[in-house]
């Protein structure tokens, strides 16, 4: 499996981590945290505000901070929303594109399906929160 | 974070000679639409090698090394990408990228998850689920 998992991704688990740890941070504060440059994390965090997920609080105390529980966002959602492709197969997307035109019958393609279908919930399951908590050895 | 192409080819291949047993490059191409060319190349590589074995010849043909009870999906997902698995859901580990060590263990147990259920699965299994299948079969007649 070759897999070209985002830098993005990996950055935005550990915003959103930091978020839910600490409440509001500024972008400034993020960025130092993950030892990357304040314009990388602003496209970082515009993804997530897109989503939902964040929010700017302007003013001297502002910042960004959560709109959902660290409990209510998976680890799927995040991968999601950084335009991570988790599909095992080039078979499983939604075009089903096999050159053999066999999706419809093709039994490792049902291997796959369910493979996939596992993988999702599993990442469906696991959230923020859980990543926080297993770092603190929770 | 996909399977390579050669990869699913070679799944194909395998799957395709523990049901017929023997074929020509000319019947895989055909059947499985992957070019002759690409069935050559995939030859010539030792990775498939480990599962496949040719015959020259005019009556020769391609044919599987071992008993297809005895080959797992994660077999020849192992011999096409060494150590891929490894990497799933993670990629290439770069010391400069902050990863939370709770992820990386949410990762390790759900690429444990692939490798068991991959494992779990010979071609002789899906040689069997593909005889139930009348469309599939009709596609080798």
């Amino acid at each position: 499996m070759s897999i070209k998992m985002k830098k993005e991704t990996h950055y935005a688990i550990g915003v959103l981590m930091l978020l839910g740890e600490h409440g509001k941070m500024t972008s400034h504060e993020l960025a130092d945290d993950l030892g990357i440059e304040p314009p990388y994390i602003l496209r970082i965090l515009k993804k997530l505000k897109d989503h939902g997920i964040v929010e700017t609080v302007q003013g001297v105390q502002g910042g960004i901070q959560l709109i959902k529980k660290p409990e209510e966002v998976t680890i799927l959602t995040v991968i999601d929303v950084m335009g991570t492709n988790v599909k095992i197969n080039r078979c499983l997307e939604e075009d089903h594109y096999c050159s053999r035109d066999a999706t419809g019958y093709c039994q490792v393609h049902k291997v796959y399906e369910q493979m996939q279908k596992t993988i999702e919930e599993r990442l469906n399951l696991y959230t923020i929160k859980d990543l926080i908590q297993k770092n603190k050895g929770e | 974070m996909q399977l390579k192409i050669t990869t699913d080819y070679a799944i194909r291949i395998v799957l395709y000679l523990s049901i017929v047993k023997e074929a020509s490059s000319q019947e895989l191409s055909d059947s499985l639409k992957i070019s002759k060319n690409y069935i050559r190349k995939l030859m010539s590589s030792s990775n498939l090698k480990k599962f496949v074995d040719s015959k020259p010849g005019v009556g020769g043909g391609l044919f599987l090394r071992k008993n297809p009870k005895d080959i797992c999906l994660f077999d020849v997902i192992e011999a096409m990408e060494p150590d891929s698995l490894d990497k799933f859901l993670i990629g290439e580990i770069d010391e400069k990228i902050p990863i939370s060590p709770s992820y990386l263990l949410c990762c390790k147990e759900l690429q444990e998850q692939v490798r068991k259920v991959f494992s779990a699965i010979t071609f002789e299994d899906l040689n069997k689920r593909c005889s139930d299948e009348e469309e599939w079969m009709c596609q080798l007649k």
